[in-house]
């Protein structure tokens, strides 16, 4: 380059030499413009169509001026070094001026897509934020109602062990009733078994039967007392015991008379008095032998009662007796 | 003066007196100091606004730094005008260099946002 320009700044200074001998006027302008304004003039030519005009103006005006000036020069000095120079500054600042154009319409687009990107920014967000908003709403909802459904289930749960608690009490309660019920029907079924037995065992020795008053047991008198006498004969003792095993046998609560009778044979205060003596002998023996004596009295009757004749032996036998009532269950 | 000289003589007074007359005015003008210190500044600002990065912004640095380092010979031979013609040549590339670089990194930037808005439309879909 150096050599260039030095070649050149001779071959100019030759050139003025030559004009100066030829006598003429410098500046005629035949010359052929230089490599570096022809490049200029294109360079010039390409900004000034180039977005340069419109968005860098200034720019695109100096490119023009220094332009001008390589022009002007070139005309005064051809294609002196100067000249030259010129063109090839004028070339530079067309490139520079289509350069910053270009950097003018690149930055345009980078705030318009700076502003296109916040303005998607800020949708998406928009976006966000409502999805988020529903989504914590249908939270908060799907929260309450979980937690009514878990209130509720706690409470059926506490519903279930109550019941459940209820239910065991009741099936403890039944079991035990049950036992009870079974202890009970055992022991009726036992004391029946004992009263059936008591009673066929007395069966065997006295009347037994039924009627309005209860059960009613006739002992004869025969058996028991000696003729007048009140004091039992050591035979009746054995039959009174299994009377008394009967009585036993029988519910505490029911009530037990022993009237004692007469046949009509003798005077009716004598033989009051023999049937209640008697009554009360039997009343003692039994007592003795285990039955309580508060639901036990002794009735004397005499003669009042007769369940036969008293014409014939046999009758005034069987009148002659001690009854021993068991009341019903109802008296 | 009415000397009457040949061709030969008057053509070779006319190239002594010329030469003469360059070499004086050569010999007179100073060094471009300022000119110097204006392309030096130029350069450096393309080197900061990132020209190496860039091709084209790159071959323009190159040509200014060896339009520098031409100007700095023509100057150590005292050629000061050739020198500031060269210097001032090597400003107008640094400065072309500096415009193609920030050419560069607004296109890049802008591409870069275009790129990403793309991206954020495909996402949104």
């Amino acid at each position: 380059m150096t050599k260039t320009l030095t070649t050149i700044a001779f071959l100019t200074r030759l050139g003025a030499a030559a004009l100066l001998i030829a006598g003429g006027s410098a500046g005629c302008g035949s010359a052929e413009p230089s490599e570096e304004l022809t490049a200029a003039r294109a360079a010039y030519e390409e900004a000034h169509q180039s977005q340069a005009r419109e968005l860098v103006p200034d720019q695109l005006l100096e490119a023009r001026q220094a332009l001008d000036a390589a022009e002007a020069e070139f005309d005064d000095d051809e294609n002196s070094p100067k000249a030259r120079t010129l063109a090839y500054i004028a070339h530079r600042k067309s490139l520079q001026a289509m350069a910053a154009g270009d950097t003018a319409a690149a930055k345009k687009q980078g705030i318009e897509a700076e502003r296109e990107y916040k303005e998607l920014l800020e949708a998406v967000a928009k976006k966000t934020r409502q999805k988020l908003g529903k989504t914590e709403a249908s939270l908060g909802q799907t929260k309450a109602e979980l937690d009514k459904e878990r209130r509720e289930l706690e409470a059926r749960q506490k519903e279930i062990a109550e019941k459940q608690k209820e239910l065991a009490a009741e099936q403890e309660a039944r079991k035990r009733g049950e036992e009870e019920l079974g202890k009970e029907k055992a022991a009726r079924a036992e004391a029946e078994k004992k009263l059936a037995a008591a009673m066929k065992s007395l069966e065997e020795i006295a009347k037994v039967k039924e009627d309005a008053r209860g059960t009613i047991i006739t002992l004869s008198g025969a058996v028991l007392f000696k003729t007048n006498e009140s004091e039992l004969l050591p035979i009746a003792e054995q039959q009174l015991r299994k009377v008394a095993d009967a009585l036993n046998a029988y519910d505490e609560g029911r009530k037990i008379v022993v009237a004692g009778h007469t046949d009509s044979r003798g005077s009716a205060s004598f033989n009051k008095r023999l049937s209640l003596s008697r009554a009360e002998s039997v009343r003692t023996f039994l007592v003795n032998a285990g039955v309580s004596p508060d639901r036990i009295r002794a009735v004397g009757k005499g003669k009042d009662e007769p369940i036969a004749d008293n014409k014939s032996a046999e009758g005034r036998a069987n009148n002659r007796r001690v009854e021993i009532i068991v009341e019903g269950v109802n008296k | 003066m009415a000397i009457r000289l040949t061709f030969r003589q008057f053509a070779c007074l006319s190239l002594s007196l010329s030469f003469l007359a360059l070499g004086v005015a050569c010999g007179a003008s100073a060094p471009p100091t300022m000119q110097q210190s204006k392309t030096q500044s130029a350069i450096r600002g393309a080197e900061v606004a990132g020209a190496e990065d860039t091709p084209k912004a790159k071959l323009h640095l190159k040509m200014a730094k060896d339009h520098l380092a031409n100007a700095e010979q023509l100057i150590s031979e005292e050629e000061y005008d050739d020198a500031a013609l060269v210097l001032r040549r090597a400003e107008a590339d640094a400065n072309l260099a500096i415009a193609l670089a920030k050419e560069a990194q607004a296109r890049e930037r802008a591409e870069d946002l275009q790129k990403k808005v793309q991206e954020l439309k495909r996402e949104m879909e």
